[in-house]
């Protein structure tokens, strides 16, 4: 049988009067690297929290390859974690540091020195055993914890934003190591950030949180193709979400009226029955043109142009839609190429039908 | 003309912090002279005075000489009192660090509302002053005072019991008056210890216990160094307490001072327990330095 490395049953945390996380289900596979993203306050710090043990479950429980762990202390859980703030410890050199969890859980010396060894050569750090934490550069020390968490051989590594006080180059290098020595051990990993860029680049799967709540949780390529939620659209990546009337709801298309015209998007109703649906599309989805006339078989619609990101490969358009003054992002890499954008004036946006994503209402 | 630039630019460089560090210097004036008109020069002037031979307030019958202190170091009443000025106050030392370190934790770690009383409390023995705090300890553990009053209300003795003018007396009133000197670099240190770790070191299976003990506590001892020095010294210069709440038995060095001074009227001899004392104190610092220095790092990046 397989069991999950990771299984969240009905999790929630409240303190006092307010919900922190709310009857949270979860499961993670062994051997999966799953991310907890959300903004500040969604619950994602506090879940991680729960799952290390430094904050009591208020109701639910949490096994971490089958065995009930929310009544023990955090020493007893075989969970490996890495910090924000690095957290080695300044009176101990980097061998001491690496081979904490191997002295605190009884392993010899010998064994030990062995251990540590091979994991300082895994971050390809043996060169810094006799170094002070306090001697190294941001990026070496994180690349200790990650040896200090690993050694020890935990059923669960547990991140706690490890890589935000860190500049952009060592942020991907270290990213990328994370990444490859996860998948090398296999080992089941939570990911907690509010970077989306970092979990959508790292992650098998994405937890999507709000307010307590798991928004979705999918792969990063599903996240973004298919958000589940208004939530969710509009949190990853960029993206135009609007309402539509339904006029016809098929079993396998639906007619909407949509921002003043008649869509037929070749797929159902996301939630059957309803009078209404969410139209979302992203902006390399849809064109735009400086002329009004003739349109495509898609949506279509009238929009003011707000200002053009300008990315290097590609270019964002920001629009206001006329008359409601919705935001809508659109591609414009190709039109910026060979027309002048002037921020003020009126273009047309199609998005063609089959590009149309329509996202559940709020049930 | 780029390595000359660059040369220019590392001119400036290496002249910059040098200018910094003279004017920084210019800060510390004030108190340089302070310390040199009412520590030095009486310094000076007490070591002139201990190689005196003679007594009261002419100390120089005939030159200078080392006769005084042959005289004082010979004397095991001298000797007495120079160890029981050292043991005491290395007692009061430790004593003091494992009354003051649990005191000093809550306060660090706390987030009750009582902390804020806490904290206040802790410094009423700075607020109320030596001599308040003397006088206090007097009427608690005199023969009439309130200690004994409820010792026989209780029925527990029948008769007073001898608790002032004694090494008790004296102990009580040092760990007392010096309490917030131990507590305040404990805590300091502490609050600047960040919580993380132990976390750290129970994710990688340390008990609590087992986190303090391995994290916690070595990182604090630096804290813990820095308050035992203070204590041991304000103990060893204490004048005030060990005169109005010892006895004959428990004689302090500064106490000894005094005595040849005014009761004896030998000016040398105090000057030569005085010289005395001041070295102790430096050999004490000097050790403590030697393991404990808190300028090492301030200059490392």
């Amino acid at each position: 049988m397989n069991v999950p490395g990771l299984q969240l049953a009905r999790v929630s945390k409240i303190f006092g009067s307010s919900v922190a996380v709310d009857r949270l289900d979860l499961d993670i596979a062994e051997g999966e690297f799953i991310s907890l993203l959300g903004p500040s306050g969604c619950g994602k710090t506090t879940t991680l929290m729960m799952v290390a043990g430094f904050e009591d479950v208020s109701e639910g429980s949490i096994r971490i390859r089958g065995r009930h762990v929310e009544n023990l202390a955090p020493e007893h859980r075989r969970i490996g974690m890495m910090f924000q703030a690095y957290a080695l410890f300044p009176h101990m050199n980097v061998a001491a540091n690496v081979g904490y969890g191997l002295k605190m859980r009884g392993v010899a010396k010998v064994e030990r020195e062995a251990r540590v060894k091979r994991a300082l050569a895994m971050v390809h750090m043996e060169a810094f055993a006799d170094r002070s934490p306090r001697s190294l550069s941001g990026g070496q020390q994180q690349r200790i914890a990650l040896a200090r968490a690993l050694v020890v051989e935990p059923d669960i590594l547990l991140l706690d934003e490890p890589f935000s006080a860190l500049d952009r180059e060592l942020r991907e290098e270290l990213q990328h190591e994370v990444r490859r020595l996860q998948q090398e051990l296999g080992i089941t990993t939570v990911f907690v950030t509010h970077d989306q860029e970092e979990a959508l680049l790292m992650s098998d799967r994405v937890a999507v949180m709000c307010a307590g709540r798991v928004e979705q949780c999918a792969a990063p390529a599903e996240l973004y193709a298919r958000p589940a939620t208004p939530f969710v659209a509009r949190f990853i990546g960029r993206g135009t979400l609007t309402e539509a009337a339904v006029l016809e709801a098929g079993a396998n298309h639906c007619r909407l009226s949509c921002l003043g015209r008649e869509v037929q998007v070749p797929r159902p109703l996301p939630v059957a029955a309803q009078k209404t649906a969410n139209v979302f599309f992203r902006p390399e989805d849809a064109t735009l043109r400086t002329s009004p006339e003739g349109a495509g078989a898609g949506l279509s619609f009238e929009a003011r142009l707000e200002a053009v990101y300008f990315h290097g490969a590609s270019s964002l358009a920001e629009l206001a839609i006329i008359p409601s003054g919705e935001r809508a992002f659109v591609d414009c890499t190709a039109l910026s190429r060979h027309a002048a954008l002037t921020t003020g004036e009126t273009f047309t946006v199609d998005v063609p039908a089959d590009r149309i994503h329509l996202v559940p209402l709020k049930p | 003309m780029s390595t000359a630039t660059g040369a220019s630019q590392a001119a400036v460089a290496s002249r910059r912090p040098r200018f910094r560090a003279q004017r920084h210097a210019l800060l510390g004036m004030p108190l340089a002279g302070l310390m040199l008109v009412g520590y030095v020069l009486p310094l000076v002037l007490v070591l002139g005075v201990s190689l005196g031979d003679g007594t009261g307030q002419r100390p120089f019958a005939s030159g200078l000489s080392i006769a005084k202190y042959v005289a004082q170091f010979q004397s095991p009443y001298v000797w007495r009192v120079i160890v029981f000025t050292l043991v005491v106050s290395a007692a009061i030392a430790v004593f003091n660090a494992l009354l003051a370190y649990p005191m000093a934790l809550f306060l660090a770690r706390s987030r009750s509302r009582w902390r804020g009383l806490a904290f206040l409390v802790s410094f009423t023995p700075l607020a109320v002053g030596m001599n308040m705090l003397t006088i206090g300890w007097l009427i608690m553990l005199g023969k009439t005072g309130v200690i004994n009053a409820v010792l026989q209300g209780l029925g527990i003795t029948n008769e007073p019991v001898s608790l002032v003018y004694g090494v008790t007396a004296v102990a009580i009133g040092l760990v007392h008056v010096s309490f917030t000197f131990m507590l305040l670099p404990i805590e300091s240190v502490l609050r600047g210890i960040d919580p993380l770790l132990e976390r750290a070191a129970r994710s990688l299976g340390a008990s609590p216990a087992r986190a303090f003990a391995t994290v916690t506590l070595p990182l604090s001892l630096e804290g813990v160094a820095a308050g035992m020095l203070i204590v041991f010294m304000q103990s060893c210069g204490a004048f005030v307490i060990p005169l109005f709440l010892g006895g004959t038995g428990t004689v302090m060095l500064p106490v000894a001072i005094w005595e040849q001074m005014t009761v004896a009227n030998d000016w040398p001899a105090g000057a030569v327990l005085a010289i005395t004392l001041t070295a102790l104190a430096l050999a004490v610092l000097a050790i403590q330095l030697r393991f404990f220095n808190p300028l090492r790092g301030a200059g490392q990046p």
